[in-house]
């Protein structure tokens, strides 16, 4: 039994009361999340860059942001820092929080951590005051923020 | 007749904990397969983690590739490797401890599956062990981290901790009044958490068993998905016991008939399909746990034998048993001679 909205992945059935009858539907968990729960109001800024998102290549693996829209699946750990930027969106849609806050392997130092906290953290500021600027229709302000992000991404590496 | 047991080893029947990892400098296993050159890279980490393991405990190796059909469908049956792993036989393996309740499963979706099973419900445990297995594994092994992604996965919906906690419920009142897909499940989306029908995802919850798991793996801890898992659990298991006394109170005759019913089918038939077996062998257990064959004394010991029945009689198991591939008709009436006997034996006081 496949799911009725994306006609991909198994579907479990879910009662619903509609005009007062009950209704059940065969929907699998991410998209019964997508049609029922409220989203979070992401602002435009998901809509910045969206041409250029599919043609994006992992460096390392090959594996293009297109292939992954198509199959859910990255292609090797480099993927993550090659796609960082546009799959904050896509883990945001299913995960609890943007950050790591379980078992880390032992070879990762508390100062490792602190480093990249800081670095995260000046991240969801700026994209925080993106959102605010398209919210005021400040244009000009969120593409300069866009910019200031975009830079700060490619130091990331420093951190390593 | 006693009143309904308030055990809650009739409603927690089994404890899941999975942990995904993948080594840092190898592309993810479905990527392996694209590439016709990436075998040595697939076999360099079954190799790997396979002489790891041979330190911390007794493992048989399984390269799918070299499995037989028959061995195949046990292991599947027994839930002790994935659709997806055979799906990827070319490159894939399986190390499985030597009493089943360790099993890790290498390029799955991810590079390494590491999987602990127990009887029973005891979430603190089932990681104590599973956190332990995957120290001693990451020792030798760079796993692919990230300080903001945690623990890196083929699907972003693993990320983080990796960590799938699950609890196999036996809800035979939640599920038969409807409580389980109009309000228990929609709440617990909302809480990060599903609910699955027991015999694999897809499935509706065939026998009212319901696998209770964490969906969310990022951006909480373990301690937290556990915390979470385990109260989830509780609240189900104290709602279900109430839906239990409910429903004997209002079903009176007809649900004891209907439960004598199963027992007579399953203590004389001739010829068990499947299907049938699982639906009486609920039915059954459904009387076991509303206290109609018993004092109470052994009912959990009744519960876990029918379980453990219904997993002695599924199809490439009953083959195992009878020692060559019988077809499905031998299969039926290998299953109802075996069922009968059993649950004779069990001598439960249905008077």
């Amino acid at each position: 039994m496949l799911c009725q909205n994306c006609g991909k992945r198994p579907a479990q059935k879910f009662i619903r009361n509609v005009d007062g009858k009950s209704v059940t539907v065969e929907l699998c968990p991410a998209c019964y999340r997508a049609l029922y729960t409220e989203k979070p109001w992401t602002g435009f800024a998901s809509l910045m860059g969206e041409e250029t998102q599919n043609d994006a290549v992992c460096p390392v693996c090959g594996t293009t942001f297109g292939e992954f829209r198509r199959t859910g699946l990255l292609g090797c750990a480099g993927c993550y820092s090659a796609f960082r930027e546009q799959l904050f969106l896509t883990v945001r849609g299913i995960q609890a929080n943007l950050r790591h806050a379980g078992k880390r392997p032992e070879s990762h130092t508390e100062e490792d951590y602190d480093r990249v906290r800081a670095y995260v953290s000046r991240q969801e500021t700026l994209r925080e005051q993106i959102e605010e600027a398209m919210r005021r229709h400040d244009y000009a302000a969120a593409r300069r923020l866009q910019q200031a992000l975009r830079d700060l991404s490619s130091r990331k590496e420093e951190l390593r | 007749m006693s009143s309904v047991p308030e055990s809650f080893e009739s409603v927690a029947v089994s404890t899941r904990m999975r942990l995904a990892r993948n080594f840092a400098d190898y592309p993810f296993p479905w990527r392996l397969l694209k590439d016709t050159h990436a075998e040595e890279q697939a076999q360099e980490i079954v190799r790997l983690i396979t002489a790891t393991l041979s330190k911390v405990d007794q493992f048989t190796l399984y390269e799918m590739k070299h499995v037989s059909d028959e061995r195949t469908a046990l292991l599947l049956e027994r839930n002790l490797i994935s659709r997806d792993l055979v799906r990827n036989r070319r490159i894939s393996a399986a190390l499985i401890s030597s009493d089943e309740i360790i099993s890790v499963m290498l390029n799955e979706e991810d590079h390494v599956r590491e999987q602990y099973f127990m009887r029973g419900f005891d979430l603190p445990r089932a990681w104590e062990r599973i956190t332990g297995l995957d120290d001693a594994i990451s020792d030798s092994v760079p796993f692919a981290f990230d300080e903001q992604f945690g623990y890196l996965t083929a699907c972003p919906t693993n990320l983080g901790t990796g960590l799938r906690a699950s609890v196999m419920l036996f809800l035979p009142a939640l599920s038969r009044q409807g409580t389980m897909a109009r309000e228990i499940v929609p709440e617990l989306l909302r809480l990060g958490l599903t609910a699955r029908g027991a015999y694999g995802e897809g499935s509706g919850a065939e026998g009212d068993l319901f696998q209770v798991s964490n969906e969310v793996t990022l951006g909480v801890s373990e301690e937290k998905i556990l915390t979470i898992v385990g109260q989830a659990v509780g609240l189900i298991v104290e709602e279900e016991l109430l839906g239990r006394a409910r429903m004997k109170a209002e079903g009176g005759l007809q649900l004891r008939d209907k439960v004598s019913r199963a027992y007579g089918i399953l203590t004389n038939c001739r010829v068990l399909e499947e299907h049938e077996f699982l639906r009486y062998l609920a039915d059954v257990k459904l009387g076991l746990a509303l206290g109609y064959y018993s004092d109470g004394s052994e009912d959990d010991a009744w519960m876990a034998q029918l379980d453990e029945l219904a997993a002695t009689l599924r199809p490439a198991n009953i083959n195992r048993l009878n020692g060559a591939p019988l077809d499905k008709q031998g299969q039926d009436a290998y299953r109802a001679d075996y069922a009968r006997t059993a649950i004779r034996a069990m001598q439960l006081q249905t008077d």
